[in-house]
């Protein structure tokens, strides 16, 4: 029994889950209201291009409230689904680590966060085609900042989805490893302002965006990132967190 | 009777305690965000009240809506989950009656939050500014403004988690909505009517203004939309999904 | 030789004991009865010779094996089926084996063998949120038996089969042990049931073995004991019942 055969279980595991349509939606929603509104890029007070604006924009809310928020479902269906028919107390009959199965099932929550990215960044280009032609003008941004910016986010989210999946496993009342989820989204945008913004894992991707529309409006080369405490932090914090998920995993159903 | 009978049906669940541990958390945020930089809001030309709903509504009513999609996905969760609604299909009980029940539980729910969070906006106007003349009257109306704003929120939210069977459907949906709405807020079109962008607004001069009125106007409107909308889906269905 | 044996196994939780020092002697090759009223410890007992919960006291070996040490081998070894069935309602019930198969690291047949054990083959397309509560259980129960492991743990495998499923389990039960040798415990709450299945039996009640032998022993014993013996049933009622009231008359 190796990780890879466990990982293709997990992944079997989400069929017909509907968890696909369910991504797709917010962002085909947030894209939809740019295009629409594409003349607000042409009279923003940020000091941003036009073309920036639109990147800018649209990523923002995503990483705010969005990625966070649909990683809180995420956690909740891979819960949901050991848990409606007991599926996890077959599992842990079999001949299989408990920890191992709890890796397995963060990086399937990985996997899904970068299917939304790519959906996400997927929307994008359509839309800032659209928008342009619309507008009668260029707002497709050159792809190496796209796909930076994207990849930046993504792995900014890693301890944001190391935390959240800590939360689902210890916290067995669905109610509360929810609102614990969701409710810690919305600080993030008090916390990102203050000196200690990098113990907070939630609002890294947002912190990232809005450092990046800072150094395009000052017309920078690529963003600059302090990473001295942040990066330690972070990954201390990610370490953390996955430990403590393996080791908990499973355990009242094994009491 | 019905209503007695939900109440004790969320027994164990957390929903109360969920309601009040945001209630908690959405009031802190007002009181964290003076205090660490009282400065900047209180050398303001608005009055105290505006001050602080301006710096800080927006947050407060995002975990509201927050609180309401997770209340929403609970209350039908607890029917879901071990097939506690087909027992109660098979008694003599109206659905729409248990609906409403649940409905206005959330709306109690609703309550606790707005006027907590309203509690500790005029504690913030009374302890840092130099002026807190009339807030009460302003958090007063606040507060009701609030909750009619919020119901078009709860009833759609409910009108979802009835017909998911799987709870992360219902939240996924419910974040989307809430999403979605965060772009509509300051939208110039009839779109800033969304229901999930209408708690986002608030009354802080204590006057109904014309945008006011159509706002409370819109929320009543959604509201009577979607009671009809269940009392029509459980008429023409038969099963709830 | 025995397949799995305790010693003063015990399972106290906060505020009741469910199994008190109970010594366990499962012959291999054979079908073994676990009989008690609901509530008896039965499968608090099974759950841990799964490795599901931990005993409070005593120990016990399963091929002279044991916990936590050899937990991987021993659970490689045990088909099982515990309580209700558990499944994953979002998937068919083949998709459902396959991820038992691939995590068991087993050959691609093993799922269509299982499937045709319990009957299940025709509808192994269908999800298995949308069976009958009969297909579920022998769902659960195929889940058990996938690989022919040599020893098959069962918590009321027939629960909610009828009659004709109820009688084809317990002929499949019957006929394992000469089919692949295998060793398999089997609780019930029915003496009829086990009667029919069992070449040796277990009494348990509240948490504390009553009676451990063959069916012919049984009746010995219940004649010596002064139980009623023209029908087994009323064997174990009589049993339970005079044990109900040495415990002071308590259920």
């Amino acid at each position: 029994m190796n990780f890879f055969s466990l990982l293709k279980t997990e992944l079997l595991k989400i069929r017909r889950t509907h968890i696909f349509w369910l991504m797709l939606v917010p962002c085909f929603l947030l894209w939809l209201p740019a295009v629409l509104n594409v003349d607000q890029n042409f009279q923003n007070a940020s000091g941003l291009s036009p073309e920036n604006n639109f990147f800018i924009q649209g990523f923002m809310g995503f990483a705010w409230i969005l990625f966070p928020a649909l990683l809180v479902v995420f956690t909740v269906m891979l819960n949901q689904l050991e848990r409606t028919n007991r599926g996890l107390q077959k599992m842990l009959s079999l001949p299989v680590n408990p920890g191992l199965l709890c890796l397995a099932k963060f990086l399937i929550l990985l996997l899904l966060a970068a299917v939304l990215l790519l959906l996400m960044l997927s929307f994008y280009y359509p839309a800032a085609a659209l928008a342009g032609q619309r507008a009668g003008a260029d707002l497709l941004l050159a792809g190496d900042l796209v796909l930076k910016e994207a990849l930046l986010i993504y792995l900014c989210s890693v301890p944001m989805a190391a935390f959240y999946w800590l939360i689902a496993v210890c916290v067995r009342v669905p109610v509360f490893s929810m609102g614990i989820g969701l409710a810690s989204v919305v600080p993030s945008v008090l916390i990102m302002n203050t000196k200690a913004w990098f113990l907070y894992p939630m609002c890294y991707p947002f912190y990232t965006i809005m450092k990046l529309m800072g150094s395009l409006s000052d017309e920078k080369e690529f963003l600059s990132l302090d990473l001295i405490p942040w990066l330690p932090a972070a990954a201390g914090f990610t370490v953390i967190c996955i430990l403590l998920s393996c080791l908990l995993f499973g355990k009242s159903e094994r009491r | 009777m019905m209503f007695a009978l939900e109440l004790k049906k969320t027994k164990r669940t957390g929903f109360f305690p969920a309601f009040f541990a945001g209630a908690l958390a959405a009031s802190a945020l007002p009181v964290i965000n003076t205090a660490a930089r009282p400065d900047s809001f209180i050398h303001q030309e608005l009055p105290a009240f505006s001050v602080l709903l301006n710096a800080n509504w927006s947050m407060c009513a995002m975990l509201n809506s927050f609180l309401v999609i997770i209340g929403a996905c609970i209350l039908y969760h607890t029917e879901f989950s071990d097939r506690g609604i087909e027992k109660m299909h098979q008694l003599p009980v109206s659905r729409n009656q248990m609906f409403f029940c649940k409905g206005f539980l959330l709306f109690l729910g609703t309550g606790i939050m707005v006027l907590l969070e309203n509690l500790f906006l005029l504690f913030c106007a009374w302890y840092w500014f130099p002026d807190p003349s009339g807030i009460l009257s302003a958090a007063i109306q606040n507060v009701w403004y609030s909750l009619i704003l919020m119901l078009p929120v709860i009833l759609l939210m409910l009108l979802t988690a009835s017909l998911c069977r799987n709870m992360w459907v219902s939240l996924g949906i419910g974040v989307t909505l809430l999403f979605t709405a965060q772009m509509l807020i300051s939208s110039d079109t009839v779109l800033v009517y969304f229901p999930f962008a209408l708690p986002y607004q608030f009354l802080s001069s204590g006057e109904l203004s014309g945008d006011a009125v159509c706002f409370l106007a819109a929320a009543l409107a959604e509201t009577l939309l979607f009671g009809a909308l269940k009392l029509f889906l459980t008429k023409s269905r038969r099963y709830t999904l | 030789m025995n397949m799995i044996e305790t010693q003063n196994l015990t399972k106290r939780y906060k505020d009741f004991t469910a199994v008190s020092h109970i010594n366990l002697h499962i012959p291999r090759g054979q079908v073994y009865g676990f009989l008690g009223p609901n509530g008896a410890g039965k499968s608090t007992t099974m759950k841990m010779f799964l490795g599901l919960t931990k005993p409070t006291a005593g120990a016990f070996t399963i091929h002279q094996m044991s916990y936590p040490k050899d937990r991987q081998e021993i659970l490689r070894k045990t088909g099982a089926f515990i309580e209700s069935p558990s499944f994953y309602g979002n998937l068919t019930g083949e998709e459902n084996l396959e991820i038992l198969r691939r995590l068991l690291g087993l050959p691609k047949s093993s799922v269509r063998d299982a499937l045709e054990l319990t009957g299940l083959y025709e509808a192994r397309r269908r999800l298995a949120s949308k069976y009958s509560l009969g297909m579920k259980q022998r769902l659960g129960l195929a889940g058990a038996l996938l690989g022919r492991p040599p020893l098959l743990i069962l918590d009321e495998p027939t629960n909610g089969l009828d009659p004709a499923g109820i009688h084809e389990i317990r002929t499949l039960i019957r006929s394992l042990p000469e089919k692949y040798h295998c060793t398999v415990l089997v609780s019930s709450h029915l003496l009829s049931e086990i009667q029919l299945m069992a070449d040796t039996v277990g009494i348990l009640n509240h948490g504390r073995l009553l009676f451990e032998g063959t069916m012919p022993q049984l009746t010995d014993y219940a004649v010596k004991m002064g139980y009623p013996v023209s029908n087994l049933e009323d064997t174990f009622l009589a049993m339970i019942e005079e044990d109900n009231l040495k415990r002071g008359g308590r259920r």
